[in-house]
């Protein structure tokens, strides 16, 4: 088999809704590509920027926070402080030479199995248009 | 890497059979495991999960000293609670354990082999990166509230509630509807036993009404919820059902004398039930509601506010007098305003969107005319509570509204008149063959009998004066009473009359002298009054000279056509330049033809003079009724006046720029109609109350009134309005006899009946009358209440969707398609046919019946993908009971496949079906169509692969389960998750079935999926035994997972304190003077928001330190 | 030296300090090269004849105030730097009551170096729209400034428009020419962390050794940090060794909190930073 290149994908999940839409998807034995690392966190909300950048800093060539619905926060309004602060990273990032595409911000519900395996997969098949991010950065 | 020596971790791989070990090679996982930093050993194991599997875990806790443990396997959502409790066991603190997810997150979604265990690999080394620095926690001791909320009063909910009330625990059950019962209650037999489901049901039902330990809250909705297992609190809103619950005594006489019908949804509209209800006769609570929609348009758009719909509900029960009553609270007018009312009611009259507006001004005479005839009795002077004088000048309609509203509230009211005689206007500007004298005597005469003090002949220049006397407020109501001129040439010419002094004179009863010929200029109402005064007076010619065309005259359409009946002719699209006269007498009038340009500030278009069109009209008098204008000369001059020479006021409490002196009417307007006049003499009377009790004049005006939207017309059979009949026109020359004659009592009853009751209750208040128990109060107000438990159990159930969205099969098209709960109603011998199956179309029995299952359900199309469980056994059901009651009937069932599933006779059930001769047609509907008086069914046979075509009498339609209306916003309140379909979502399908991921919330019922009642049942005792398990202490261990401050490193800027949904942070001051954040770990739920917001990193959330999360970034 | 303004502030820091107002004035005198001018502390009414104020008054002295908790100050502010005062308002670290304001209507500063003055104002005071302080308690007026409507994000547009490898290789161009001396931070006012990210241990977020991919990280986290609270003195890319252009990074995300929040730091000390709180219906570009 010949080995493409698979871009490395970490995913920040929020306990309640997207890490058991993640679950959901298993559970209904629905296959995606297997770059994605997961993450729990309890709420896309303890999604420090900082974290973010250091997995960049480490390789990834992707990263993805996924939390509630907007109105569907466990904890009423973590995921709107999400929001704002990655609509700002991603728009940084982007300045800085690191592609905005690469952090990717979903809502995913715990019952969306479907929906999340679907963002994998176009979240990876765009990073691998896009090609390593570690390389060309070429970070000492 | 400096590691710390202490660190002895413990890997162990689950194959969980098949599920990970057939993708993941658990072996080179192992292998990979074995060698990172700290791991002291790595196994795998068929099943971690099971004893065996544990004890290897146990095991090397004791013998190798391991500290740290990582199993990799299922979700943490599925296990993590079994392994920390088993390390727990051997003496680990249960923290101290991290999963990894190679299942859901790995071998499932994975078919590369190759890659799932590279994935597995990293996902292990991350997990082990990260225990290292799993630090042991302490769970904290929460005192829990024993209360339980329930939402949802069906059988999940009853049954919840009843399980948790015996075992001493107090239960607040909040249900929407008026009544518990749910949709159980609506069934007449149960399958597969067929017992009676009200029989099993209502000892329930009663028993959770009468529970020392249970409080219903019924026609409540939970609005708000806060807090966290143990520490709930919960907002819920009373809906105001306008009768109070612990008064009444459920007795029905109210229900007797409401005139309203509106179509019943217990029964599935198969009845009707009234205003006030209650939805069927074993409800619990058992007491009334009232169902008010809110204002009916007929009552918004009336300036007055005058309950329309109430006194016409009562007219169509025949209660005339107490229909007067009704228009009565609002104004004394009904004759009046009767005749001579505008009616913006009609116009926005729903009726009018069927057929034809119901004729509300007419029956509003007629109220007036039946009382009269019958001989008014007295009014009883209502008693003086109030000292302060209110001092009314004027008799038109706006000051009698005013002194009428403020005499009923115990206020000492004089009316100063002017004139000889009290009205104004309408006695002297409205002729009596429209508006006969003694219709307006006789309401004013109940105004003085009230206690009214009118003093004509009086005129009042001088306000201090009035004041003077002891007048505590004025109200200036002294219309418009000057024409307006025309400007022209010879308009002081012998033979030229005003209007209103003309109609002036013939009202006192002076002759006038009028030629044979008269032209009466203007297009208002007062033009058409003097010219058919004219014609009455024995005028050969009269003719209207008006400069717009018929579609701009502002007249009452009506008054024009009888005008026009009675032989006036209309010059439209002219004006009159010039009176001509010989010898100082009038002889003719030079008028000019217009043509109409572009519409002006009016809205209508600007009519314009054709250059060189002059013509001359032979005419010996000439009528200006052009418009009126206020009387300046006779007010005093301290009041402000506007450019147009009307009063100047507050546009909200008509005060004038004089403290305590009011106006209103024509004299704020301009001329307009009487119901504004009433309406704003109405306005004043409430700005006079809070004016002499000293209260803020503006606060809460103006009243909004939103008037009711969507009035359900379905079934509305449509009927003429009813023709209002006139004298005959020989009889009207020479005669001021009034024209409209008034409807008699059949055809008042019979206009009244066509009203659509658009806010049902029509706020009559004759149950009010006849409660004894004094329960009833139509002023009731939403209340919200908050209540503390410790653990809410979510039972809301589902709806059914309509069957009349399904018009493919004929739902909402022909009447002999009905709904399964239909069927079901016409079945129960209590509802609305008495048990008597037959055709709504023609009330006979149906002989062929065509059942149609999975309308709306297994079908993506028309309704929902899935299946709604319940329907192929009820069809079932149907077809066996409707056999045993008519022989004669033969049953067609339509399946997609017919279910039984599980034992308990629901197979053998299905047989007993079949062998009671129902058809069974495997296939799917293409349509339902009428032929020939009869309904016919067609489809595709799938057997045997052919089509049918089955004749009906009547087809049900089995429609699918939906969850209940607004479902998803409870749960966004309460903090759990829900499908695309708005069901609720399970903590974990199989092994979790009534818990969410939210602890101390359970579910049961319908709310979670579609469910048959046994099902219900057991999850409803499930739940309950959830809470009562969490009651079991007096404390619960709280997840340890908060956050915490590391003062050395907080810079105090408190934004941290900021984003905290919880407000679990306070600013604390240390010693030393610094500020630093404080978190309230009781109030803390662990989201971590404040930890990414904390630029210095002194926050710490236990379980998810930013140490703990980077180890994992740094392995991935 | 503006003796016009020289003569206000020296007048107010007397009274100030005769009447105990304030323990000291945090000011400006010329520095040693007699043509440049440096931060002042004067404590005594001697000292006070010290302080001046011309265009080459460049320091931001808010960051001074952060040290002098305890003891009322008075200090003299330009415009841009009254923001910072806000700014540290809003974040609790000063009290109002105990800062006296000396604010000073600016005509721009210029750039300067040792014993050196140019001629050109700084690029800030170009674009600059403050006629006067935001806050201040007494006001050193003068004739106001022209003020500039031109473009405010010149380069950062630029930049902007530049294909994303180019920007890659021009940041890594310059964060790896970053020594990480910390003066960039140690001269903000909106730097006051007692322990700061970078030189924590535990977490260690950034690695001690001075390579491209720790000073990269070191850097963003820096600008992300001030996002939606740097003011723009640009005190930090003066302090910068080895002149990597931090205005650039600072002023695209002020720029970015305009575009997203319609939010500028230090305009007041009462709204709240955008990230402080949120509007449940904005979509922030990301699907709901």
């Amino acid at each position: 088999m010949k080995v493409e290149y698979q871009p490395k994908v970490i995913g920040f999940l929020c306990n309640w809704c997207s890490y058991a839409g993640a679950d959901m998807a298993g559970t209904s034995r629905i296959s995606y590509a297997p770059n994605v690392r997961i993450i729990r966190v309890p709420c896309s909300g303890r999604v420090d920027p900082l974290l973010v950048l250091k997995c960049f800093q480490r390789g990834a060539d992707g990263v993805l926070i996924s939390g509630c619905h907007p109105g569907d926060c466990h904890y009423t309004e973590g995921n709107y402080h999400a929001r704002r602060r990655f609509a700002l990273l991603r728009n940084f990032l982007d300045y800085l030479g690191i592609a905005k595409e690469r952090l990717r911000v979903e809502w995913v519900s715990a019952s969306e199995g479907q929906r999340f395996a679907e963002i994998v997969a176009s979240f990876t098949t765009e990073l691998a248009e896009l090609g390593p991010c570690v390389k060309e950065r070429s970070l000492g | 890497m400096n590691r710390n020596m202490d660190r002895k971790i413990g890997v162990y791989i689950c194959h969980c059979g098949s599920n990970i070990a057939g993708t993941v090679d658990v072996d080179a996982v192992t292998e990979f495991a074995q060698g990172l930093p700290s791991v002291v050993t790595a196994r795998n194991y068929t099943y971690m999960c099971s004893d065996p599997g544990q004890d290897l875990i146990r095991e090397d806790i004791k013998n190798l000293g391991i500290n740290r443990v990582v199993v990799a396997s299922c979700s943490p959502l599925m296990h993590e609670r079994t392994f920390r409790q088993v390390c727990e066991s051997a003496g680990l603190n249960r923290y101290q354990f991290q999963m990894a997810n190679i299942r859901e997150h790995c071998s499932w979604v994975s078919e590369d082999h190759g890659a799932a265990t590279e994935k597995a690999k990293a996902l292990v080394s991350a997990a082990i990166s990260r225990v290292y620095y799993n630090e042991p926690l302490e769970t904290r001791e929460v005192p829990i509230n024993p209360n339980t909320l329930v939402v949802g009063g069906g059988i999940a909910g009853i049954q919840a509630a009843l399980e948790i009330a015996d075992s001493r625990h107090k239960v607040y059950l909040v249900e929407r509807e008026p009544s518990i019962g749910g949709h159980m209650i609506q069934l007449d037999k149960t399958f597969p036993t067929l017992d009676c489901s009200a029989c099993i049901l209502t000892p329930k039902m009663s028993l959770v009404g009468s529970h020392p330990y249970i409080e219903l809250m019924s026609y409540s909705e939970v609005v708000e919820v806060s807090g966290y297992v143990g520490n709930f609190k919960v907002k819920v809103k009373k809906k105001p059902r306008y009768v109070d619950v612990d008064k009444c005594t459920g007795c029905g006489e109210c229900e007797k004398v409401c005139p309203v019908e509106a179509p019943s949804e217990f029964e599935y509209k198969l009845a009707n039930r009234r205003a006030i209800y209650r939805p069927f006769p074993q409800a619990v609570p058992n007491v009334f509601a009232i169902d008010k929609r809110g204002y009916p348009p007929c009552r918004a758009a009336c300036p007055a506010g005058v309950n329309a719909q109430g006194y016409i509900a009562l007219i169509s029960q025949g209660k005339f007098k107490e229909a007067l009553d009704v228009l009565r609270r609002t104004m004394p007018f009904a004759g009046v305003c009767g005749r001579v009312c505008t009616h913006p009611c009609e116009r926005d009259c729903e009726r009018g969107k069927v057929d034809q507006p119901i004729a509300i001004r007419s029956l509003k005479r007629f109220m007036a005319d039946y009382e009269l005839k019958a001989g008014r009795e007295k009014a009883t002077p209502v008693k003086r509570t109030k000292e302060e004088k209110v001092a009314v000048i004027g008799s038109g309609p706006a000051g009698i509204a005013c002194a009428y509203d403020l005499v009923r509230q115990g206020y000492p009211v004089t009316v100063f008149e002017a004139a000889p005689k009290a009205g104004g206007l309408l006695r002297y500007g409205i002729p009596e063959y429209r508006l006969p004298n003694e219709i307006v005597d006789n309401e004013i005469s109940y105004v003085q009998e009230l206690g009214v003090e009118i003093k004509t002949n009086t005129l009042v220049k001088n306000l201090s004066e009035v004041f003077n006397q002891g007048y505590k407020a004025i109200f200036l109501a002294t219309g418009a009473g000057v024409s307006q001129k025309m400007n022209i040439p010879g308009e002081d010419t012998l033979g030229v009359i005003h209007a209103l002094d003309f109609l002036e004179q013939i009202s006192s009863g002076a002759k006038a002298s009028l030629g044979n010929k008269v032209a009466v200029i203007g297009g208002g109402n007062a033009a058409v009054d003097a010219a058919r005064v004219a014609m009455r007076l024995g005028v050969k010619e009269v003719t209207i000279v008006y400069r717009r065309s018929r579609a701009e005259m502002p007249a009452i359409p009506s008054e024009i056509e009888e005008m026009e009946h009675e032989g006036v002719k209309i010059h439209f699209l002219a004006a009159p330049v010039k009176v001509l006269s010989k010898d100082n007498r009038v002889t003719g009038i030079q008028c000019i033809r217009m043509e109409l340009g572009e519409p002006d500030a009016s809205g209508r278009r600007r009519p314009m003079p054709i250059k060189g069109s002059e013509f001359d009209i032979d005419v010996d008098n000439v009528i200006i009724a052009i418009g009126q204008m206020v009387n300046k000369e006779m007010l005093p001059k301290e009041l402000a006046f506007t450019g147009w020479g009307t009063l100047v006021v507050d546009p909200i409490t008509l005060q004038t720029n004089i403290d305590g002196v009011f106006a209103g009417g024509d004299v704020v307007s301009g001329p307009a109609d009487v119901i504004a006049a009433i309406a704003t003499g109405k306005e004043v009377a409430v700005s006079i109350d809070r004016y002499l009790c000293s209260v803020d004049l503006k606060e809460g005006r103006p009243e909004a009134r939103e008037s009711v939207k969507d009035v359900p017309k379905e079934g509305v059979v449509t009927k003429e309005r009813a023709v209002m009949p006139v004298l005959e026109l020989g009889k009207r020359a020479g005669s001021f006899a009034e024209v409209e004659l008034g409807f008699d009592e059949t055809k008042a009853v019979a206009e009244a009946k066509r009203c659509l009751n658009c806010a049902v209750c029509s706020e009559c208040q004759e149950c009010e009358k006849v409660c004894e128990a004094k329960a009833i109060d139509h002023e009731m107000q939403d209340e919200v209440v908050e209540e503390d438990v410790g653990a809410i159990v979510v039972a809301t159930g589902v709806k059914v969707l309509d069957h009349t969205q399904f018009s493919i099969y004929g739902g909402g098209v022909y009447p002999d398609v009905i709904s399964s709960l239909q069927l079901e109603r016409m079945m129960s011998a209590a509802g609305p046919t008495g048990g008597e199956v037959i055709c709504p179309s023609n009330g006979v029995h149906p002989k062929d019946i065509v059942f149609v299952s999975c309308v709306g359900s297994r079908d993506e199309r028309t309704g929902n993908g899935y299946c709604s469980k319940v329907c192929c056994m009820y069809m079932a059901k149907h077809a066996v009971m409707l056999k045993e009651h008519y022989p004669e009937t033969h049953s067609y069932i339509v399946y997609t496949d017919a279910r039984g599933p599980g034992g308990k006779i629901f197979e053998e059930f299905l047989t007993r079906a079949q062998e009671a001769g129902t058809t069974y047609l495997r296939g799917r509907i293409d349509k339902v169509s009428q032929c020939d008086g009869r309904l016919s069914v067609s489809g595709q046979d799938l057997l045997k692969n052919k089509t049918f075509n089955i004749p009906g009498d009547l087809v049900v339609l089995a429609t699918g389960l939906m969850p209940s209306d607004g479902v998803s916003k409870l749960a966004q309140s309460l903090n759990i998750s829900y499908d695309t379909k708005n069901y609720l979502l399970q903590a974990h399908v199989k092994l979790r079935p009534v818990e969410t991921f939210t602890d101390g919330i359970f579910l049961a019922g319908c709310a979670i999926a579609p469910t048959d009642i046994p099902e219900s049942v057991a999850q409803g005792g499930a739940a309950a035994e959830y809470v009562l398990k969490l009651f079991s202490h007096d404390v619960i261990d709280a997840e340890p997972m908060t956050s915490i401050v590391d003062i050395s490193r907080c810079s105090g800027c408190l934004l941290c304190r900021q984003v905290c949904p919880f407000t679990a942070i306070e600013a604390e001051t240390l010693k030393d003077g610094r500020v630093v954040a404080s978190i309230n770990e009781s109030l803390c739920k662990g989201c971590g928001v404040c930890v990414a917001a904390c630029r210095p990193g002194a926050i710490k959330l236990r379980g998810f330190s930013d140490q703990q999360l980077l180890a994992e970034v740094m392995a991935l | 030296m503006n003796l016009e303004l020289t003569q206000q502030i020296r007048d107010q820091a007397r009274g100030l300090l005769k009447s105990g107002t304030v323990k000291g004035v945090i000011g400006y005198e010329r520095a040693s090269d007699g043509l440049t001018a440096r931060p002042f502390f004067a404590y005594e009414l001697t000292g006070t004849d010290q302080l001046i104020f011309d265009e080459t008054c460049s320091h931001n002295l808010v960051k001074y105030l952060l040290d002098k908790k305890g003891e009322k100050m008075a200090v003299v502010v330009k415009p841009c730097d009254s923001l910072a005062i806000n700014l540290l308002l809003n974040e609790e670290q000063i009290k109002r009551e105990m800062v006296f304001i000396i604010g000073v209507s600016c005509t721009g500063v210029v750039e300067t170096a040792w014993n050196q003055k140019s001629q050109t104002l700084q690029a800030r005071c170009q674009t600059c729209r403050l006629p006067k302080p935001v806050v201040y308690d007494f006001l050193a007026e003068q004739e106001p400034i022209r003020r500039l409507e031109g473009e405010l994000y010149p380069d950062i547009l630029e930049m902007e428009a530049k294909p994303i490898a180019s920007r890659r290789e021009f940041w890594h161009e310059q964060f790896g020419r970053c020594i990480r001396c910390y003066a960039c931070r140690q001269i903000c006012p909106g730097c006051y962390c007692p322990e700061c990210f970078a030189e924590q241990l535990s977490p260690l977020w950034v690695g001690i050794r001075i390579a491209l991919g720790e000073n990269e990280l070191w850097q963003t986290n820096r600008t992300l940090h001030l996002a939606g609270r740097c003011t723009g003195c640009n005190e930090c890319e003066r302090a910068c060794p080895m002149d990597i252009p931090l205005s650039l990074l600072n002023r695209k995300l002020e720029k970015e909190m305009e575009e997203l929040f319609s939010f500028r730091a230090g305009l007041t000390s009462e709204e709240q930073p955008p990230f402080a709180t949120f509007r449940k219906e904005e979509k922030l570009g990301f699907e709901e």
